[in-house]
């Protein structure tokens, strides 16, 4: 007993008084909170949050002073062009777009940064630019872990946790993130939460074995928030609707000008495809699509309930769907099942749409790529224009 | 939650433990292996992430063990292996079918199905042909215990029943205090040393880099995180086993001082190193012994079995260039030693020493088998640059 209390009470003791005496110094080493308020609200382009998390605070808010439209996707957004309606736009009418993703930020990541940020969903300017490339091939099991973390930081999926009113979004969200559980390396505790919380619904002997870790879990985020965090709820605005301008573009010439320099620097295939692109990647060659079907195709899922999310908000949401180069993609008419069912959840939804995606060689705009997927400068005036249209910026 | 992977998985354990003590007293010195099952079926069922997987593996194994061996009496083992690794080879080979979009391994693979293998083809391996199929308890039990269940050691059957047929009375505090402190051992050596050098140390330099010094530090790196993540496994399993009542055998004695390699393998993954030898390189070795070409060769033969053996550790790990490579390696170190032990045995002196000092020998020694395992490992790791 002398030994037991020796080797075990004593160092036991001891810990537990160095921790009383030495614990505000503790936490100040060691938990930071690493937002810091250096935010340019001149910034057009976020690649992501993680990098960015001073954004966080104005994601689907006025960026300053002008009106935003908040534009969301993936890979296309990353080449900064001209045309990009977060330049073109921006540069030409007060109100200004805001692009943010990268490649793989797909409808989960999406989903999960606008759950995140519900309470500023209504009346919320947004683009969602969506790809083909998503719904097919590895790309349709869904937004990787990676990816989502880059998007969704502890503080966007706190919230969520803490939201009572949405339980058939927040349950979703947990059942996602449970699935994709085994994938997070170090898990944050939120993103324990959501796991354990999905893995208790499932009976009355899960909820009994995750009480305690639930409770644990709980307990810690608590102390952790006192420690680090600042930031609260996320707040929303009132927001006033987009203003028309009088700004005048003649889209006809920038159509004309732009297609017109894409052929020129496109002739040395049969494709569409620039010149440079054409030499390093493609020679000749063709590619296939590997379709999903919807059983299996998690992205189909994680879109329907980001539609229904939007829809529940009543945000000011339209889509478009980028085009495939099909002269390249030789069985791209065998994806087209899996675009209607998108098309159809769009329309039926009544949310405006541009769909640029076209099976049909002859019918195929060449000039609306660059390569086989991203948008060349005149792909992006007709999305500039459907923009404008569709959030009535001029008359 | 897989585990270890996190502190809720220790939150877990206490409970077990709690239920496991809680039980000795209601139960006296009954139904021990009964409710040990109750609370491996019970991890597996709720928290595991793949439950059906695991328990259609117990399944699979046990009807196919007892079809091979006491219906069909089938006396070729190979076969009997062939089929109860089928599920591990399967997800090992990345098979595509048309009806599924993705790759097989998405829906069949899940975590410890390795080693899982490893113990039901031990079991098969060990079972005499007249022998009486395990009861599906222990057998699940051994397949299924918790701590023990992502990462090993690798058991035996035998080994395993006869721990648990102790039941209740390994349940005191003596065993309780070894089990608390080989635990705190194994968190120190996984979440603190493990992860000071993870964070710290493996990687300061890209694993991308030729540079000498880079790749020396890379390799060294690895080597002692591989060492402390793994035993702090380990070290974990064989507390908490020790707190519930089942001896789970020891995995690592440090490694870092192993004079040769076959010193090497009795302190690193000693139950991997056990689990080859009993269940792989005696069988080739009395195969090829059977052999009349090989007939006159016996250190020949032995050195083929030895650098087959561990090329078998390097693919059971992925049919890729690193492994394979890796395993052959150690083969080649074992398979030179064993030379070098049988060129000394026939001459009666040491052939490579000669009449150096002993303490002097064996410093050499420490040092050579620390470097080349380290180098082995290196390679093993992917971080070896001149393979990518």
């Amino acid at each position: 007993m002398k030994k037991l209390g020796f080797i075990y009470l004593i160092p036991f003791l001891f810990a537990i008084a160095f921790l009383y005496f030495f614990n505000t110094y503790l936490n100040s080493e060691l938990f930071h909170n690493n937002v810091n308020n250096n935010s340019d609200s001149s910034i057009n382009y976020i690649e992501n949050f993680q990098a960015n998390q001073f954004y966080e605070d104005k994601f689907l808010l006025n960026f300053d002073s002008s009106k935003t439209i908040f534009m969301l996707g993936s890979s296309e957004l990353s080449n900064s062009t001209e045309a990009i309606p977060y330049n073109f736009i921006s540069k030409n009418f007060n109100t200004k777009v805001v692009g943010v993703g990268h490649a793989g930020n797909q409808c989960f990541s999406i989903y999960s940064q606008l759950l995140a940020n519900e309470s500023r969903l209504k009346d919320a300017p947004i683009v969602i630019i969506l790809s083909p490339g998503w719904f097919e091939s590895k790309s349709a099991k869904g937004t990787s872990s990676a990816i989502f973390l880059e998007y969704n930081s502890e503080w966007f999926l706190k919230t969520i946790n803490k939201n009572k009113k949405d339980t058939e979004f927040t349950a979703y969200e947990n059942k996602r993130v449970s699935r994709l559980y085994n994938e997070f390396n170090s898990p944050n505790l939120e993103i324990k939460l959501m796991n354990f919380k999905h893995r208790s619904n499932s009976s009355f002997i899960h909820k009994t074995v995750f009480y305690p870790v639930i409770l644990a879990d709980n307990i810690l985020q608590n102390l952790k928030e006192k420690i680090t965090s600042k930031r609260t709820v996320i707040n929303s605005e009132i927001r006033e609707p987009i203003k028309l301008e009088n700004v005048q573009i003649n889209w006809d010439s920038l159509f004309t000008s732009s297609k017109e320099e894409i052929i020129k620097n496109s002739n040395n295939n049969r494709f569409g495809i620039n010149n440079e692109y054409y030499n390093v990647y493609i020679h000749g060659k063709t590619g296939k699509v590997e379709p999903v079907s919807e059983y299996f195709n998690q992205e189909i899922e994680d879109f329907k309930m980001l539609i229904k999310l939007l829809k529940k908000k009543k945000a000011n949401v339209c889509f478009v769907m980028s085009p495939l180069n099909p002269i390249y993609c030789k069985n791209l008419n065998d994806l087209k099942p899996t675009i209607n069912i998108i098309e159809t959840e769009i329309l039926s939804n009544g949310y405006n749409y541009l769909n640029l995606f076209e099976t049909d060689t002859l019918k195929y705009d060449k000039a609306v790529l660059f390569d086989i997927m991203h948008m060349s400068e005149y792909g992006w005036y007709k999305i500039d224009k459907f923009i404008v249209e569709n959030f009535k910026l001029t008359k | 939650m897989l585990p270890f992977s996190s502190f809720e998985f220790f939150i877990i354990m206490a409970m077990f433990i709690g239920t496991m003590v809680g039980a000795k007293y209601i139960f006296q010195k009954n139904y021990y292996k009964h409710i040990l099952a109750s609370l491996n079926l019970l991890f597996l069922f709720v928290i595991y992430p793949k439950p059906y997987h695991f328990i259609a593996l117990i399944l699979f194994s046990f009807l196919f063990t007892y079809l091979i061996s006491d219906v069909f009496k089938i006396k070729k083992k190979i076969w009997g292996i062939l089929i109860l690794l089928l599920p591990m080879l399967l997800v090992k080979f990345n098979i595509h079918f048309d009806f599924y979009p993705f790759e097989l391994n998405n829906i069949i693979s899940f975590a410890g199905l390795s080693y899982a293998s490893f113990r039901i083809m031990g079991y098969y391996m060990d079972k005499a042909p007249n022998e009486k199929m395990a009861d599906i308890i222990s057998y699940t039990n051994f397949l299924s215990f918790t701590p023990t269940l992502l990462i090993g050691p690798i058991d035996k059957y035998s080994r395993f029943k006869s721990s648990q047929d102790i039941g209740f009375f390994a349940i005191n505090t003596e065993n309780f205090i070894l089990g608390w402190n080989t635990l705190i051992k194994g968190i120190a050596f996984k979440f603190i040393i493990a992860e000071l050098i993870d964070r710290y140390w493996l990687n300061i330099y890209p694993d991308t880099s030729k540079e000498v010094l880079h790749m020396f530090n890379n390799m060294y790196s690895y080597y002692f995180y591989l060492f402390f993540d793994f035993a702090g496994y380990s070290f974990m399993a064989l507390g908490i086993g020790k707190m519930m009542g089942i001896n789970v055998p020891v995995n690592f004695t440090n490694p870092f001082v192993a004079v040769n390699p076959q010193d090497f393998w009795r302190r690193f993954h000693i139950s991997l190193g056990e689990w080859l030898k009993d269940y792989f390189f005696t069988p080739l070795y009395m195969f090829l012994t059977r052999k009349k070409s090989l007939k006159k060769f016996p250190v020949l033969r032995q050195n083929i079995a030895l650098i087959m053996t561990f090329l078998l550790m390097g693919c059971w790990n992925g049919f890729k260039l690193n492994y394979i490579l890796s395993g052959t390696l150690l083969g080649i170190f074992s398979a030179v030693h064993n030379t070098y032990v049988i060129q000394c045995k026939k001459k009666g002196k040491d052939v490579f020493f000669g009449n150096m000092n002993p303490i002097m020998i064996k410093i050499i020694s420490i040092i050579l088998v620390f470097n080349t395992f380290a180098f082995a490992l290196y390679i093993f790791s992917g971080k070896f640059p001149f393979l990518n």
